[in-house]
């Protein structure tokens, strides 16, 4: 999507017209969920992170877009900061992207009692797979390898120096590919 | 596993972690509260149009009659066309292919030792004058050695956004060393310089030797001077930016460094044209050659932005 047909979409929302939202969710839902799913890591919250993010964007983010930055870094940040909301308010870990520290190892349990049987029907593949980097490292690779960005856009979106995320790029990139050949014997 | 094929297998994971689509609009749609409608703007009332009188039509009779006039006249138009002097001449030898004469010491496997014949540069009484013209990389003087450079394989070009401001403030040392030995990372994703005859800029530190690792596509070679902007983390030293080829000093007293180092800008230097690295490298006509390089000032500014 253009930058200009997604500020046509951004109008429509404003002028009250779901069909902007419904055209701005078919094209970056999937990338909305994982930039959820790279800051919580677990599916079920990311999922309803996800719901939540379209129907903020609906009630009030559309009304803070200002054009000219590129939209996919601000659908991100803005899909970041949500996450990181979340996660403070239930009184997770808190993120710190300036250095990785033990609180920053694999989550094995789930987040709260009641979606205890939720968490057990996760994507236990994409959980381990994550679960070998550190937060930042997760949504640096996301946003590389699911959503394209440049180096440049995930520095922006990320408020993170450019040598920084290409160092901590390469760095999760190695995990990932030491997990595969381990655990699914792919080489 | 090359990285197309892990990227291949991530948006798999994800795509078949993601929920379906529709469902979830449903979710979506479902919580929507209707907006009120946009209240329209007034409509403009349209001005009177004029009404076409003989007073009017002797008036602009009169206009038209003032613009033939100044039509008429002939009006000289000056352009100025300005030469771009910067990077246009060719390259005085052939920069695809590098000569390099025999080390005075003799080459091994084990660690270099530097000799100390290397002029520091701010020597700006002795400094000779930097030709006017474009210079190629292969006409500059340096500690010269006769191996193989090593490159660190499937580094990217370009994807790295040169901020002078941002560098600076990201970095933790600033030193100048010369490369006793290259080798790679265990990982086998960068490459490791040990570094040697160490002076640290702008701080009271001591290290016999040092390791940086890089994953820069602009490989610094064994024998060579740099100065090189460092950060230090929990795993060692790294280079604080990869995407531009790292400063080097040239045995001469000289300087090569990437222009975006607006703080080392001094009117006798030149351009300078680097071996072209790949397809895709488009720093190698965007680099300079100074013997009277700023480097306190540049120093000066990183104590600045770490304040």
């Amino acid at each position: 999507m253009t930058d200009s047909r997604f500020e046509s979409c951004i109008l429509l929302i404003r002028q009250g017209n779901s069909e902007g939202l419904r055209e701005i969710y078919e094209g970056y839902f999937k990338l909305i969920f994982s930039v959820m799913l790279s800051v919580v890591g677990n599916r079920v919250d990311a999922e309803d992170l996800t719901s939540d993010f379209f129907v903020k964007l609906w009630d009030k983010l559309a009304d803070c877009y200002k054009s000219g930055g590129g939209h996919r870094c601000w659908l991100v940040t803005a899909a970041r900061n949500l996450a990181r909301d979340y996660l403070r308010k239930s009184r997770r870990v808190e993120l710190s992207l300036d250095e990785p520290n033990e609180e920053d190892a694999p989550r094995t349990e789930p987040k709260s009692g009641e979606r205890l049987e939720e968490s057990v029907l996760e994507n236990i593949s994409v959980n381990e797979a994550l679960q070998t980097l550190d937060s930042a490292e997760r949504e640096i690779v996301n946003l590389k390898l699911f959503a394209e960005m440049t180096f440049r856009e995930i520095a922006k979106a990320l408020e993170m120096p450019m040598g920084t995320v290409t160092w901590r790029y390469r760095r999760a990139i190695a995990k990932l590919r030491n997990y595969y050949k381990g655990v699914q014997g792919v080489e | 596993m090359n990285e197309n094929k892990l990227k291949e297998l991530y948006k798999q994971e994800i795509n078949a972690a993601a929920p379906d689509k529709d469902a979830l609009w449903r979710k979506i749609e479902s919580r929507l509260e209707p907006k009120p409608a946009p209240v329209p703007a007034p409509l403009p009332v349209p001005a009177k149009k004029p009404r076409f009188t003989p007073a009017l039509f002797k008036g602009a009779a009169a206009v038209a009659a003032a613009l033939v006039v100044l039509v008429g006249a002939r009006v000289a138009l000056v352009t100025s066309r300005t030469s771009l002097a910067a990077n246009d001449a060719a390259p005085t030898a052939d920069s695809s292919s590098i000569a390099f004469e025999d080390m005075e010491q003799a080459n091994s496997d084990s660690a270099f030792s530097p000799d100390n014949g290397i002029a520091p540069n701010n020597e700006q009484s002795a400094a000779p004058a930097a030709p006017s013209e474009p210079l190629s990389y292969s006409d500059l003087e340096f500690t010269s050695y006769s191996e193989t450079v090593i490159k660190c394989l499937g580094a990217p070009y370009g994807g790295e956004y040169f901020v002078e401001e941002e560098i600076l403030r990201e970095t933790d040392h600033i030193v100048s060393a010369t490369v006793a030995r290259v080798f790679e990372s265990d990982d086998g994703e960068s490459l490791c310089y040990e570094l040697c005859d160490i002076e640290w800029q702008g701080e009271d530190r001591q290290a016999e030797t040092l390791v940086v690792e890089s994953r820069s596509a602009y490989p610094m070679r064994r024998g060579r001077r740099y100065l090189i902007p460092l950060v230090e983390g929990e795993n060692g030293f790294r280079t604080a930016f990869d995407g531009v080829p790292q400063m080097e000093y040239t045995s001469d007293g000289g300087l090569v460094y990437y222009n975006g180092w607006s703080a080392l800008a001094d009117s006798e230097s030149t351009a300078l044209l680097y071996p072209q690295e790949g397809e895709e490298d488009f720093f190698y006509d965007r680099m300079r050659f100074s013997y009277t390089a700023d480097i306190p000032a540049l120093i000066s500014k990183w104590l600045s932005e770490n304040q």
